[in-house]
């Protein structure tokens, strides 16, 4: 019943797809608004699909249907409710239909906005493009990773469960939705650039429809991210957070390349320049999410992450392949639209700095990027094996970090256009006291070491050019100097650096120590005492678990355990964490007693300030919802209404810096220019001065 | 005499900032117990049996006996360079900090050369905006700004 309404359903998703697709190509070439209409239609069906398949799978897991193989190997009579509702991501087939459900809301939402634009081609496009990505993962489910497949021969009684480490904590119900709503949103600004691309408008319309997109998916891939190395540290017991694992490093790949965006595209907005670099960075970032799942879900990488192989891969390889040429050859066939007139006047403005940051990060990109495929290249090369993993990137992202952490320190204060020397001056000089003061102080209380220093100072730094911008636009606006993307971005900077000083201050000041000990005995260790009070057995709905009781600094009793899980499988060790602002106390069981009463090794991890990396991940995400918060006013022109019908009025809308965008970045409460001429450094305001070129972009349409 | 003593301020802010770090850097030694360092060595060798795990954070039975094995000759006062070097030659592979030789030298190598090249085209681009940008505005230029300015105002 469950398989055949899922087997339905993804039937359903593939057709409307496909059919969609095909309308609206046909409505595009030969223009005819009746088909855009019924093509974008299909939306609804889609979504209808998508959302019957999840039902129904869930309704699979609920119902304890083991004649589907999925649930049969996935969940069991004894796994609690929380973990039979995430059973649907605990492998591959089931992500695929979450990463479906949630592309089609997304296809929906979509829809939904640009409902009074139905006729636009540039929406018509975008739509076919998003079609034609959800036939795609429809048909993965139609063939190689079938969700609904029935178990051959009598139906199991029961089932294993889910692996174990996906059974252990809720945040499994908060990580991978996350994560996805962050991987699968990029495919609306991906098809918006493709879109304008195809329809060769090129300025800068299209960029205002995508970039509150990016941002929402920007958001939720940052929490993802850091959900996702909070789910590690509590649960897969090695005290870390952040291990460079291939898995990690294709979330975060997607993530560099949209962060490089969502600063490259103020530039376009004030200066109409580097418009061929931010459409590279869309289609990159939408790539890079389907090359990192291609990775991390074919099993050519090993990964403490993957909890699944399957032969999907030369599927996805094979879209991938696709998307790639696909966008290499619109960009070069439209390339020549893509030139803009701009120039930087000196690289010590707001502008150089931006450039300057797209120039690390596209390096940090690439650095990731090869070091997590270099395994496969050396084997392809000369059949050598190499290894590469946290030394090599921490030795290679390191310096990078610093120095973004130092241009996150400057660039707020740097005004576009030009800057002089007195007005740095003016400007950072509380940030400066604020970075001299935080390093004389950390060297006063013990810290030693180059990295931590430096990450520390340029942390403070950071956060005082950015608390200085927070306090001047609330100086001016009130609260809503606290919203807008400017002010908003502000707050997400304080976020990163609130993580990069946990992050230094983890990777630098950690101790660990593993010792046997007695029921009774106490471990003294880095300022801690540690008290193994003796190890229980205990049996819960799901597994058999050896908990040891231990007791932190004479306070309260932790529970660090060794579990064997009813469906079998290696014993699973599940760490307790007592945290604190300052530091983490992270207890292990190693090895339970061999018999009753008997000594226990246990595991001891310092780890300081790892609390305020989940703090700073909240940090961040309010900062994005502030930032995505809706401005003042609705924008003074839906930018490119109306249709275009020709290529020559394409190329003047190209060719036109956005004057009245950079305008309504002032008003929107943006804090970099025009402060009262009560604050300090009113003197440099360079207002929104039009640009040479820019002058006649005042001309309407 | 006044740009000096408005610049002092800065320069007596980056002097305390040369002398902290000095005093912050120069008494550092690595990490000093005995647990510390193997974690760091065996944090650098990928456990030869499990999928994507280093030795010091594996619980296989294999990583048991490295860690062990490494402990001892950290405790027979060997370094920390020699105990890598041994354990990967025994398995080859499994150094996570790639080789800076022979196929390995690629990965150092590739995003040094990257780098340096994309600075050095954004360098030459900001020197070639430079020299072009001193474009003068012509009186028929203004005429066609007006223009269009009294076009909007309509």
């Amino acid at each position: 019943m469950n398989a055949a309404i899922g087997q339905s359903a993804v039937v359903l998703g593939l057709l409307a797809s496909l059919a969609g697709a095909f309308t609206l190509a046909v409505g595009l070439t030969k223009k005819r608004p009746s088909l855009l209409r019924a093509g974008r239609s299909y939306t609804w069906l889609i979504l209808a699909g998508a959302v019957m398949a999840a039902l129904a799978m869930e309704r699979g897991f609920l119902t304890h249907d083991f004649s589907l193989t999925f649930v049969a190997h996935n969940s069991s009579r004894s796994t609690p409710l929380l973990y039979l509702v995430t059973g649907m991501w605990s492998a591959l087939e089931g992500s695929i239909v979450l990463w479906t459900l949630i592309l089609a809301g997304y296809i929906a939402a979509m829809a939904r906005k640009y409902r009074a634009r139905i006729d636009d081609p540039m929406v018509g496009w975008a739509t076919l493009v998003t079609y034609v990505v959800s036939a795609f993962f429809f048909l993965l489910m139609v063939g190689p990773a079938n969700p609904f497949r029935t178990i051959s021969g009598a139906i199991p009684s029961d089932g294993p469960g889910p692996n174990p480490l996906l059974q252990n904590h809720p945040l499994v119900a908060f990580h991978p939705p996350m994560l996805y709503l962050g991987f699968v949103g990029f495919t609306i600004p991906f098809a918006f650039a493709v879109a304008s691309l195809v329809t060769g408008r090129m300025g800068e319309g299209w960029l205002i429809d995508t970039r509150r997109w990016t941002l929402f998916a920007w958001g939720f891939l940052s929490a993802g991210i850091v959900l996702g190395a909070w789910w590690s540290y509590e649960v897969l017991g090695w005290g870390g957070f952040w291990a460079w694992d291939p898995v990690e490093n294709a979330s975060f790949l997607p993530w560099i390349t949209a962060t490089a965006y969502l600063h490259s595209v103020m530039v376009q907005e004030r200066r109409g320049m580097l418009r061929l670099w931010n459409l590279s960075l869309l289609l990159a970032t939408f790539s890079l999410t389907i090359l990192g799942t291609f990775l991390t879900r074919s099993g050519v990488l090993q990964s403490v992450h993957a909890f699944t192989t399957s032969g999907i891969g030369p599927l996805i390889l094979g879209f991938f392949g696709l998307t790639v040429a696909v966008t290499i050859t619109l960009i070069a066939w439209r390339g020549d639209r893509l030139r803009s007139p701009g120039t930087i006047d000196s690289p010590v403005s707001r502008e150089g700095a931006f450039l300057a940051n797209n120039l690390l990060f596209a390096a940090f990109a690439f650095v990731v990027l090869l070091g997590t495929v270099f395994p496969l290249l050396s084997e392809a090369i000369n059949g050598q094996q190499i290894s590469v993993g946290e030394p090599y990137f921490d030795r290679m992202t390191m310096p990078i970090m610093i120095a973004l952490l130092f241009l996150m320190a400057i660039a707020p204060v740097l005004p576009w256009r030009k800057a002089s020397g007195e007005l740095l001056r003016k400007r950072i000089q509380w940030p400066l006291t604020l970075a001299v003061t935080a390093v004389v102080l950390c060297v006063v209380f013990g810290v030693r070491g180059l990295n931590p220093l430096l990450v520390f100072g340029l942390g403070a730094f950071a956060a005082g050019s950015a608390a200085r911008q927070l306090v001047l636009a609330a100086r001016r606006q009130g609260w809503r100097g606290l919203v807008g993307r400017a002010n908003g971005g502000m707050i997400v900077h304080i976020g990163v650096v609130v993580i990069a000083v946990a992050f230094a201050g983890s990777r630098s000041f950690a101790h660990q120590t593993q010792q046997s000990v007695s029921a009774g005995q106490t471990i003294a260790f880095a300022g801690h005492k540690v008290t193994y009070l003796g190890t229980e057995q205990v049996t819960h709905a799901n597994r058999l678990s050896q908990e040891a009781k231990v007791r932190i600094d004479g306070s309260k009793v932790y529970r660090p355990a060794i579990s064997q899980y009813t469906g079998g499988g290696a014993a699973i060790a599940t760490p307790a964490v007592r945290s604190t602002p300052l530091d983490d106390v992270y207890i292990k069981l190693v090895d339970a007693p061999l018999h009753p009463g008997g000594p226990a090794t246990i595991g001891v991890i310092i780890q300081p300030l790892i609390m305020w990396l989940w703090i700073g991940g909240g940090i961040v995400g309010l900062g994005t919802l502030l930032a995505a918060w809706p401005g003042r006013r609705r924008r003074p022109v839906d930018p490119v209404s109306a249709p275009v019908a020709g290529a020559p009025d394409a190329v003047g809308n190209g060719a036109r810096p956005l004057v009245g965008a950079a305008d309504r970045a002032d008003r929107d409460g943006s804090t970099e220019k025009a402060p009262t001429p009560a604050a300090p450094d009113s003197p440099d305001t360079p207002g929104p001065t039009p640009t040479p070129e820019g002058v006649p972009a005042g001309v309407p349409q | 005499m006044r740009r000096f003593r408005r610049w002092l301020p800065l320069a007596v802010l980056a002097l305390v900032l040369a002398v902290a770090l000095a005093v912050g850097t120069l008494g550092h030694s690595g990490p000093a117990s005995v647990d510390d360092r193997v974690h760091h060595i065996t944090s650098q060798i990928r456990c030869p049996v499990c999928s994507g795990e280093t030795v010091a954070d594996s619980g296989a039975p294999i990583s048991q006996d490295i860690r062990t094995a490494v402990r001892q000759q950290l405790v027979a006062g060997r370094s920390n360079h020699d105990i890598t070097a041994y354990i990967v030659h025994q398995y080859p592979g499994t150094a996570l900090n790639p080789p800076s030789t022979g196929v390995g030298l690629l990965v150092w190598a590739l995003p040094v050369v990257v780098f340096v090249g994309a600075a050095l085209g954004l360098g030459l681009t900001f020197a070639r905006w430079r020299t072009r940008s001193g474009i003068t505005v012509s009186d028929e230029d203004r005429q066609l700004v007006e223009r269009a300015r009294r076009d909007v105002d309509d």
